[in-house]
């Protein structure tokens, strides 16, 4: 992640915190004062820990940069962007054509998506992946699979 | 007593109960294998089932699941970096590490070895000295359950790598996580919607936390995955020589002792076992390579920390009737389902039954040692799927796990933002293995200050009247003061798990 993004992400700890903490402020102090510790505490150590992120030099920052991660490829944010979204959609989708009916199509998009391109291949993941979640989790577990608008 | 031991073991070994067992090891296999799924799932699924059979075979085979699942949990951790349990996020630290660079089945071999021996010291604390250690136990309040949770919070802070700041920033988020849903008293807090009054489900976080960051890392940066497992031609006898017994059995009896002790008090469990355990062979162990890149010692300590902590969990249970976990409650529920009451008089009345337990768990232990090894070779070769088929696979399996713990599809929502929050945290250099010791542990250490101050009027009188709880507090305000030492002599390394 860039500077800019650690800067971002403490910024939204130190918010949040205080958000949460004027939300509860009426609770009584039995029930409100250990959150509001550990809120307060949150607070002052992502204050911190964002004073540190400016304060660093640029050198700590390549250094940094170096010993954490490999570049990411590029394009690469919008196939985390469109997983992202994917994975939403899906989950959305288990109350309007059911949980199995969307593992199907999911799974199938996101064998096309990474990269394969054999037909059989294609099927195959989804259809298997499909039959073995109705049979662990449906049959054998007897779990209460959103079945959508479709199979109700 | 050598008579009823004798009996215990005959009985433990007729072939219905070893054939129940070896089920009961498959299934806690399979189901820790499969995020989402838990021992305690297959568990209760099977209570129900187990009524028709007679009280010894019900029992053994709760017990086979539990154990094996246990172990099962670090099987997703070394190949994935996905703990399939929260007891396997210690094991991942250096586990993990192992497989990438190509020893995942040395990896996963050693904590089922590790794991055997945690079970078996603590299958014989239930046969020796479990009507001792009940005695004691009683006399272990809120105050020291308080203590034990602090010092897991402060050990895990500790052994993250990273800077102290972000490890306590991860268990303060953990902590916060926590307290939502009801408070101590009753009272709902920060519950934003009715699906959040029985607070933010574990297994579903868990599965966001680590599922869903290391899905994105392989799509986002293309990261490498393990591109190989040890060549099935080369045998690699790590643990099958005497050497390397010479040179790891004090990590394997510490870790066995730390879990035991740790498994008997009720809540601790586990979890903070194998953190524990993991925390003190990486104190003493200097050699390379360190701790967090692939330390086999890591392994051995939290996978036999663990389980020591899974089979000494019964003892509180048998004798006092304390469930400590989840687990312990589904066997006391077999118990009592079968006319059962656990207590001491249990022992009096039931002793043959007891034994027969006590020494069936030395038979489920060599049954999941046996099914573990033989499984070692194929789950290790998990780690060569290729990512096409590993990320549908995996999400939509994560994400359905998720919907199964409490049939409810806003656990399915928390395990995405879970997801999408401890993906944020990672790339910020953030753990989150702090993060879920803080949600674990939160509820718990509340709880029980909460009752210390309800009991004992004020913290300090909770404290200084207290010498357990006392020296478990002085040992995490020094575990935090090493950490600080430590990462001011020695420059900390930023990755993170």
């Amino acid at each position: 992640m860039t500077r800019l993004g650690e800067k971002v992400g403490y910024a939204a700890m130190i918010v949040g915190a205080a958000v949460l903490i004027y939300v509860s402020r009426s609770y009584a102090l039995q029930d409100g004062a250990y959150p509001h510790i550990v809120l307060a505490l949150l607070a002052i150590l992502a204050a911190v820990a964002l004073y540190n992120s400016f304060k660093a030099s640029q050198q700590d920052l390549q250094r940094e940069e170096a010993a954490t991660e490999p570049k990411a490829e590029s394009g690469a944010m919008w196939h985390v962007v469109i997983y992202i979204g994917l994975t939403l959609l899906f989950i959305l989708s288990w109350n309007w054509i059911g949980t199995l009916p969307a593992a199907f199509l999911f799974s199938g998009v996101l064998v096309v998506l990474n990269g394969e391109r054999r037909i059989w291949m294609i099927i195959a993941l989804p259809v298997l992946l499909t039959v073995v979640l109705y049979v662990v989790f449906q049959s054998f577990l007897y779990l209460p699979l959103p079945r959508g608008f479709f199979l109700r | 007593m050598a008579h009823l031991i004798l009996q215990g073991f005959a009985a433990s070994l007729s072939p219905v109960n070893v054939a129940l067992m070896a089920l009961g090891v498959v299934i806690g296999i399979v189901f820790a294998s499969l995020p989402g799924l838990t021992g305690a799932a297959a568990m209760t699924m099977l209570l129900p089932l187990s009524y028709g059979m007679p009280a010894v075979s019900a029992v053994l085979l709760l017990i086979a699941i539990w154990n094996a699942a246990v172990w099962a949990g670090a099987v997703p951790a070394i190949v994935m970096n996905i703990p399939g349990t929260s007891a396997a996020a210690a094991t991942l630290l250096d586990g993990h590490p192992l497989a990438m660079k190509g020893h995942a089945q040395r990896a996963i071999r050693t904590s089922i070895i590790g794991a055997f021996v945690g079970s078996i010291a603590a299958a014989i604390a239930l046969l020796f000295v479990a009507p001792l250690i009940g005695n004691v136990v009683i006399y272990l309040g809120p105050a020291e359950i308080f203590a034990f949770a602090s010092f897991g919070l402060t050990l895990v802070v500790s052994i993250t790598r990273g800077t102290l700041a972000k490890s306590i920033i991860s268990v303060l988020i953990g902590l916060f996580v926590g307290t939502i849903g009801f408070a101590p008293s009753g009272f709902a807090r920060f519950v934003f919607t009715p699906n959040l009054l029985s607070g933010v489900a574990l297994i579903p976080a868990l599965i966001g936390l680590f599922t869903f960051p290391e899905l994105i890392n392989l799509i986002h940066h293309r990261r490498p995955r393990i591109v190989q497992v040890e060549p099935s031609n080369e045998r690699d006898l790590f643990l099958f020589r005497a050497q390397d017994w010479a040179r790891h059995w004090f990590n394997f009896v510490r870790s066995a002792v730390i879990g035991v002790f740790m498994g008997i008090h009720p809540g601790a469990g586990p979890t903070i076992s194998s953190f524990i355990t993991y925390n003190e062979a990486r104190r003493v162990n200097k050699s390379d390579p360190p701790f967090g890149e692939g330390n086999i010692d890591g392994v051995i300590a939290s996978d036999t920390g663990a389980n020591a902590a899974v089979l000494s969990g019964l003892i509180p249970a048998f004798t006092l009737g304390i469930p400590g976990s989840v687990d312990t409650v589904i066997i006391i529920a077999a118990l009592t389902l079968h006319g059962l009451q656990p207590g001491p008089t249990l022992f009096l009345q039931h002793a043959a039954f007891v034994y027969t337990i006590f020494t069936g768990a030395f038979v489920a232990n060599i049954l999941m040692l046996v099914i573990g090894l033989f499984a070692a070779r194929w789950t290790a070769k998990l780690a060569l799927v290729p990512t096409r088929f590993l990320l549908p696979i995996v999400t939509v399996v994560a994400l359905v796990g998720a919907f199964a713990v409490n049939n409810n599809w806003f656990d399915v929502l928390i395990a995405l933002l879970a997801g999408l929050l401890g993906y944020g945290l990672r790339s910020m250099g953030i753990s989150t293995v702090p993060l879920l010791l803080g949600l674990i542990l939160g509820p718990i250490l509340e709880t029980n200050l909460y009752q210390a101050l309800q009991v004992y009027g004020s913290i300090w009188a909770a404290i200084f009247t207290r010498p357990i709880a006392l020296a478990f507090l002085l040992l995490s305000v020094g575990s935090l003061v090493h950490a600080l030492i430590s990462r001011r002599h020695h420059k900390v390394g930023t990755d993170v798990v």
